[in-house]
């Protein structure tokens, strides 16, 4: 095993974990806030990717529809916080799996139908193509590209939460929704507007992993396990703790598969499952342990 | 040998020390209430008896057992049950069933997979005859969750009943009743037989005068007074915290306050 | 007691009557293929029944429940294929290797409560998944385990009981059906069972009361994967061929909606839900090859407004309801 190929496997689990990244943060913020486990956040992912296939494949514009495509993604996603997750809100967290769970079921259905069961393509743009050197070796151009879109998408939102009153208000709701409440601010605005956010994360994740995975309508359920790995181990609830899950997650799974291939994964699980029963509230202690 | 008994309990959250070096003593049969403000430590204590939180420092002996470190349930299944302040019981189960639950959990009518058809009626018969204590034979069929706040109050003192256990704590059983409604409690209570030793949170004065033979006050984690409901009226640190020389104004201290 | 029979008595013995002498007409009224659903459906029952015994009644959903279903298969087949064809052996050694999984499953995850358990379950289920699948030799990795025969039995006097043969597959899954059944209800009957109420409706009065809710929800899981595992081993035989996807966490999904459309809690209704789920599936499939959305989205209905599913709305119609 050459330094090469462990610095390339290396990158390949921080591009796959920066994906995985903006997954958990809306993960993370939907359920610290809304205390809602977004089974259909898998979902939105898939749905980026398929938006941005028929885009870019109609317009030939990778950079227009990294734009596009989770905005669709959120209009989607508006639709279906007002019409079916809020009803939820405030009864029993169990039902709100359940519900979710039905929806994702739903649009992964859907999704199969209206674009059949084939791989779509999505292709990078071309200007993104070949390789440039970093760290002493090769590594796609493409890659890079999706490693500093996602950290910086990642740092804005970050910034947007820790500098700006909205992002005041939504960390004061995951830490007392009814403090905010009783502050005047219409929670329930702010429950949307979190839920449409975190699925244009997701769904931008989508966009982007579309020309490295293939884009099938299975990517959701595939994704939304470990993006939960990703968000339990960092810890339910916390941001920060989510992008260290996720990027933990990402090049565990791809060095590990370096050492012992095919029981990476496995491995992985079980590692969760202990730290789930010994700290339920995540390496970074989220805002809830296990009620 | 008193019934229950606490050596030196402290329960500290963090900086902030709940009780302090507790000493309590309950005798068998009877009728003890802990009174105090807000914050006096009372509910910590219940919770500390009960094996909710373990107390930082010191022991808790029940019928001369040491149940500090032990698990709630087995606790409750060494005959001390508890009613809770907020009503606590089972809203998506019948009234008698909820009784059930309270009578085939203690032995001899444990719960059993083979719980043959007589052992079945019996406990069916001792529901109702509780049921029929608690005012409640009524509402046998309805959802717990569908009583009325008092009737619910009264289900709630009758689970920890249906245990037939030798010790109940009473987490303020009048909670946010009407005077009517409160009277109904206090005579369901005074109708418990003596061999059952009652421990009482209440804010209520009234009831606590009616109904204990001993009083114990609390101040911030500590025992203000203690004696019959008399002596602690008259005490003047008592009446200096709480009743704010109102009441009992009549004759000035006669006992030593008691720490 | 003179009274109606309650409709729920009608139901188990209509069913059972029809599934008597439902061979009958195969090949002769319907296409014997039928039989061939019909003996699945059966046999899913099995798993449902437990799976209603943890999410219904003891109120704890898993999505590991599949695992254990698939646990029971590969138990068997393996059992078929390296130790010995004797079918009842296989059964045996599936539904043991199952509990024991559950046992230790169970134990490990009924530290966890609420959403916790659910995604514990997830992960276990996960690890489970992804053994199988990369279990190269052992357990055929991602083409599974194949041709799995087992040895007929001679009864004598009275033939032979050949496992492969229609008829006799689906009386062995009626049988081993009828017995589960009946277990499922005197478990759910009996002290234990109210315990479980007690633990699903309020675990922490439950604690004072003196339950034992840890011991409890430990119990109720590895009933639940029992009944699993003895389903999966009898999939196993039936199919004679076992998949990696039998593990997979989205058939644990599908385990939830046909418990939820059918009604949970109630042993009868995850067994409505499936039957109607199955025979759609096939139905539907020649039409719609996505028939699940139609479940899915009957499925969100249900949890949103009729939580009881089709089994409560006939036992009580919202005109007769008195909660």
């Amino acid at each position: 095993m050459t330094v090469e190929a462990i610095l390339t496997q290396l990158l390949n689990g921080l591009t796959i974990g920066a994906i995985l990244m903006l997954i958990a943060m809306g993960l993370t913020i939907i359920f610290g806030l809304m205390d809602v486990v977004n089974f259909a956040h898998g979902a939105m992912y898939m749905l980026g990717a398929y938006f941005a296939a028929t885009l870019v494949a109609r317009t030939g514009q990778f950079w227009l529809t990294l734009i596009l495509a989770p905005l669709g993604v959120g209009i989607l996603g508006f639709l279906l916080e007002r019409v079916l997750i809020r009803r939820l809100y405030g009864r029993d967290p169990l039902l709100q799996v359940l519900l979710t769970f039905g929806v994702a079921v739903v649009l992964r259905e859907g999704v199969e139908i209206l674009w059949g069961p084939n791989v779509q393509t999505l292709l990078p743009p071309s200007a993104l193509a070949g390789s440039i050197d970093l760290l002493g070796i090769q590594y796609p151009t493409y890659r890079v590209t999706v490693l500093v879109a996602a950290f910086g998408i990642a740092g804005a939102t970050w910034f947007v939460l820790s500098r700006t009153n909205i992002g005041l208000i939504v960390r004061s709701g995951v830490h007392d929704r009814d403090m905010v409440d009783a502050l005047g601010i219409d929670v329930r605005r702010v429950f949307t507007g979190v839920f449409v956010a975190g699925s244009m994360l997701a769904a931008v994740a989508g966009v982007l992993v579309g020309p490295l995975r293939s884009v099938q309508p299975d990517m959701g359920n595939d994704v939304i396990v470990d993006a939960f790995i990703a968000v339990i181990v960092g810890g339910l609830g916390t941001v920060g703790g989510a992008v260290c899950g996720a990027l933990l997650v990402g090049i565990a799974e791809l060095l590990g598969a370096l050492v012992i291939p095919g029981m990476a994964k496995a491995a992985i699980y079980i590692a969760v499952a202990i730290i789930m029963m010994l700290r339920p509230a995540g390496l970074f202690g989220g805002r809830r342990a296990a009620t | 040998m008193s019934l229950l008994k606490l050596q030196g309990v402290t329960k500290r959250f963090g900086n902030l020390s709940a009780v302090r070096e507790l000493d309590l003593e309950v005798a068998a049969g009877e009728r003890h209430a802990i009174i105090g403000s807000n914050g006096a430590g009372k509910s910590s204590l219940f919770h500390m008896i009960t094996g909710r939180l373990r107390p930082t420092t010191g022991s808790i002996y029940f019928r001369g057992t040491d149940i500090t470190q032990l698990a709630p349930h087995k606790i409750a299944r060494m005959g001390l049950a508890r009613s809770f302040q907020i009503t606590n019981i089972f809203p998506h189960l019948s009234v008698c069933e909820n009784v059930r639950l309270g009578i085939q959990a203690q032995p001899p009518r444990n719960v059993s997979w083979w719980a043959g058809r007589s052992s079945v009626a019996d406990t069916a018969r001792h529901a109702m005859i509780l049921l029929e204590r608690l005012n409640l034979s009524n509402s046998a069929e309805a959802l717990a969750g569908t009583l009325s706040y008092g009737d619910q109050r009264r289900l709630e003192i009758g689970l920890a009943l249906a245990l037939d256990p030798v010790l109940i704590l009473l987490d303020e059983p009048t909670s946010g009743m009407s005077l009517a409604a409160s009277h109904e409690i206090v005579d369901l209570l005074r109708k418990i037989p003596q061999e059952i030793t009652l421990l009482l949170i209440e804010h209520d004065i009234d009831v606590v005068l009616k109904l204990s033979d001993r009083v114990t006050v609390m101040h911030q984690g500590e025992i203000l007074a203690q004696g019959t409901p008399t002596e602690v009226e008259r005490n003047p640190r008592v009446q200096q915290a709480y009743f704010g020389n109102a009441i009992g104004s009549t004759i000035g201290a006669t006992d030593d306050p008691r720490g | 007691m003179t009274q109606r029979l309650a409709p729920r008595a009608i139901l188990e013995i209509v069913t059972v009557s029809v599934l008597l002498v439902l061979p009958l007409g195969s090949d002769r009224l319907f296409d014997s293929y039928y039989l061939d659903l019909a003996s699945r459906i059966i046999i899913t029952w099995i798993a449902l029944l437990g799976f209603d015994i943890l999410a219904g009644y003891t109120g704890l959903v898993s999505l590991g429940h599949a695992m254990f279903f698939g646990l029971g298969a590969y138990g068997a087949a393996l059992t078929l294929l390296h130790v010995s064809s004797s079918l009842p052996l296989a059964l045996l050694a599936g539904t043991v290797a199952t509990t024991a999984a559950a046992a230790i499953v169970g134990y490990l995850s009924i530290r966890t409560q609420g959403v916790y358990f659910i995604l514990l379950t997830l992960v276990f289920a996960e690890f489970g998944y992804e053994v199988v699948f990369n279990g190269g030799e052992i357990t055929g990795g991602q083409n599974g385990l194949a041709s799995l025969s087992t040895t007929p039995v001679k009864l004598p006097g009275l033939g032979t009981l050949d496992w492969s043969d229609p008829t006799v597959a689906f009386y062995l899954a009626l049988v081993a059906f009828v017995i589960a059944y009946i277990t499922a209800r005197w478990i759910v009957g009996s002290g234990f069972g109210s315990t479980l109420a007690a633990v699903r409706d309020n675990q922490d009065r439950a604690t004072y009361l003196g339950y034992d809710v840890a011991a409890i929800k430990r119990r109720a899981f590895v009933i639940s994967g029992t009944f699993a595992g003895f389903a999966g081993a009898l999939w196993a035989q039936h199919e004679s061929y076992v998949s990696p996807q039998l593990l997979h966490w989205t058939l644990s999904g599908q385990f939830i909606i046909m418990t939820w459309l059918g009604g949970v809690g109630t042993l009868v209704g995850p067994l409505i839900g499936g039957a109607v789920l199955m025979y759609f599936a096939e139905f539907l499939s020649s039409i719609l090859k996505n028939w699940l959305i139609i479940f899915g989205l009957l499925y969100i209905f249900v949890v949103l407004y009729a939580p009881q599913g089709l089994w409560g709305i006939v036992m009580y119609p919202p005109w007769k309801r008195s909660r």
